[in-house]
């Protein structure tokens, strides 16, 4: 996929993230009902008092901020609902109480349904369930309850709503009246209390922030653990909202607001909603980057790939070049090796042909000698021939002309074997940049093959052409693939009628000491070194049968 | 007369062959040196009227001869030519082949083409 198809998943994802955020906001405003909406309209700031000391439940910070568990409830309510909410502060709990009552505030964010409150307040439903537990610091607490503390010292809040139901259940129990839940907490870690009733929720804050570490929890009082928002009563509708807002909070948004505030265990990371979300969206612009550098990297590895293939043909190139360095120099050595042993023997032959008599066979076994002398020579020449580094002279060239001249160069050797010359040249041949001299060796190897080809009796037909190359056809595939289609080339035939070449050895006609003649005979170096010259001149070569037998030579040159 | 050829090659079956190859002629009379660095010496002695050279030669090659021949006074005058295993056959016609300037022979030579190049140089 393209770099645009990554970046556009990414744009989505992100997106996505974005609007569940925004969704879960205004969404909620789509399931009131008109009148609701209307009430919500015409009520933006709304009062509410609290007892300002039940850490960490609710209670007003030393910078006078409403702060606490419910108080991170009526933020979220707030948003949900659109309103404003605003303390009116109150001394204590029973001050608060009595601001609703007389309606200078307007509902209670945390408060226990009791039939006496309910006079005059509507509750919502419970939405905050804070267990009291009993706390001591003895250690004899197995199947402790209620009726345990009976004739104990129990240490409790003034004014928290656990005095009062106390007292009235279980009046034999002493209850000692502290001013805070923390001196409650200390009275009885000393022990100058036997015990103590308090929230949980509210004792252990304190008993982590004080590190009061001897107390523990005897058991839990699951009643009046319950508590509501109270409203007062002649405002039924905004009871209902904030009931309909209250159940629209989810039950992880829920614990983790509890968790936030009781340290009963730091909250795990991955339930946070808010962090969810984050932790998502992060995902999703990872994973966009990740697939972005997925697709560059498949670029880069595919332009890797192409500059390491021309960088190995480069060096393949250099280490052939070097190597036939090598190998010239290695012919050089050995050429100069092998001409002295050479030498030696043809003086030796030289010296012996004066000690036989002629026509003996002495003479016959010295002939053989010398013969073999020169073939030795030849493969050593044709070796250097090989190997050498070929510096061309470059000019420009007419090609018949270097025709004619080789001709008449091997005009002895096409008498002698009664062979007959077909000129089929172009009036007009475009020249070419070439190395005359070394294209005339070329004609003779090519005319001097055609000939032993030939024997006794033949023809040779030499054609010269030029023209551009087209897509389809014979000449393309002759080509080697050097030359394109609309290329003017210039085409040298130089056909016999001889024996040919056997079909499964045409392919390997150019190959060095490859030879189809006898042995003795030629060093298999002449159409291999004839090749190299060609190439070396930017063309083409290449043999094939013909068709009324003998063979086809073709060459082809690039001209502008 | 028999004119004087000195061959200078470092292969001593070479030159006592090619010695016994030219002296059988009896149209010349032939000494031999294989040590590069003594052609000098030996040319004084000697004082040939043509020189084979071999070009290479462990102690001192026989284009470094051919200059201190040349710089010579008393050996300035002599002619030589070059006897070489690198240079194909092709490239020297029969006669010895015209290089930079300097006649050449290559190996194997035969002995009638030795023959002829001093013929050839020397006049017949």
């Amino acid at each position: 996929m393209s770099y645009r198809g990554y970046n556009i998943i990414l744009w989505i994802t992100i997106l996505f993230n974005v609007g569940i955020a925004f969704g879960t906001e205004s969404g909620f405003r789509a399931t009131l009902a008109p009148e609701e909406i209307a009430w919500l309209n015409a009520h933006p700031v709304i009062r509410f008092s609290s007892n300002p000391d039940f850490t960490p439940v609710e209670f007003i910070d030393d910078k006078g901020q409403y702060t606490g568990i419910a108080a991170d409830y009526l933020a979220l309510l707030s948003k949900r609902l659109g309103v404003t909410f605003e303390l009116v502060p109150a001394s204590d709990f029973y001050v608060a109480l009595q601001l609703v009552r007389e309606l200078k505030a307007d509902f209670l964010p945390v408060v226990v349904k009791t039939p006496q409150r309910a006079e005059y307040l509507n509750f919502t439903d419970p939405y905050l369930i804070l267990p009291s537990a009993v706390i001591t610091a003895r250690n004899d607490v197995e199947n402790w309850s209620l009726d345990t503390l009976s004739r104990m010292k129990v240490a409790v809040v003034h004014g928290f709503y656990t005095q009062e139901w106390l007292s009235h259940q279980y009046p034999e129990i002493e209850l000692v009246q502290t001013p805070d839940i923390q001196t409650a907490l200390l009275a009885t870690s000393f022990g100058v209390a036997d015990a103590m009733v308090g929230t949980l929720a509210t004792t252990s804050y304190f008993t982590s922030k004080m590190n009061i570490t001897n107390l523990r929890v005897a058991f839990q009082i699951q009643q009046n653990s319950e508590n509501s928002m109270g409203v007062r009563r002649d405002w039924p509708i905004f009871r209902q909202l904030l009931d309909k807002a209250l159940s629209s909070i989810s039950v992880e948004e829920k614990q983790a607001i509890t968790r936030a505030w009781i340290y009963l265990e730091p909250p795990p990371l991955w339930k946070n909603p808010k962090l969810r979300l984050i932790a998502l969206s992060v995902l999703a612009a990872l994973i966009g980057i990740i697939l972005a550098i997925l697709a560059w990297n498949r670029t880069l590895t595919r332009k890797v790939r192409l500059r390491t293939q021309a960088l190995e043909e480069a060096h393949l190139r250099l280490m052939q070049s070097a190597k036939l360095e090598s190998v010239g120099r290695l012919a050089a050595g050995v050429a100069h090796e092998v001409k002295n042993p050479l030498a030696i023997i043809q003086m030796g032959v030289d010296y012996l042909y004066g000690e036989v008599p002629k026509e003996s066979e002495a003479c016959q076994v010295i002939k053989d000698m010398e013969d073999a002398v020169q073939r030795a020579d030849g493969v050593v020449k044709g070796l250097l021939n090989f190997s050498r580094e070929k510096k061309l002279s470059m000019r420009q060239t007419d090609l018949n002309d270097v025709l004619r001249d080789s001709l008449k160069l091997v005009q002895y050797e096409l008498n002698h074997h009664n062979i007959s010359v077909e000129e089929k040249l172009a009036l007009e041949l475009p020249t070419i940049n070439a190395d005359p001299d070394k294209l005339k060796q070329v004609f003779i190897n090519l005319f001097m093959n055609a000939i032993q080809a030939m024997g006794r009796e033949g023809k040779l037909e030499l054609t010269s052409e030029c023209f551009r190359l087209r897509k389809e056809g014979d000449a393309l595939r002759l080509a080697n693939g050097k030359f394109r289609p609309g290329d003017r080339v210039v085409v040298i035939k130089v056909d016999d009628n001889g024996t040919g070449i056997e079909p499964e050895k045409v392919e390997k006609v150019f190959d060095p000491f490859f030879t189809t003649k006898p042995v003795g005979q030629g060093t298999g170096l002449g159409l291999s070194v004839s090749r190299n010259i060609i190439e070396l001149h930017g063309g083409a070569i290449n043999l094939r049968n013909r068709e009324g037998g003998g063979a086809s030579v073709v060459l082809m040159f690039k001209t502008a | 007369m028999k004119k004087k050829i000195l061959v200078v090659d470092d292969e001593a079956s070479l030159t006592r062959l090619i010695k016994a190859n030219l002296e059988r002629t009896g149209k010349y009379e032939v000494m031999t040196e294989n040590h590069g660095s003594k052609v000098i010496e030996t040319a004084r002695k000697f004082k040939p009227d043509l020189i084979f050279l071999d070009v290479m030669m462990p102690d001192l090659g026989g284009d470094e001869v051919a200059a201190m021949l040349e710089e010579d006074p008393l050996l300035s005058h002599i002619k030589y030519v070059f006897l070489t295993a690198i240079v194909r056959r092709e490239e020297t016609e029969p006669t010895g082949s015209d290089i930079g300037g300097h006649l050449f022979l290559a190996k194997p030579v035969r002995t009638e083409e030795l023959i002829a190049t001093i013929e050839k140089v020397l006049g017949p």
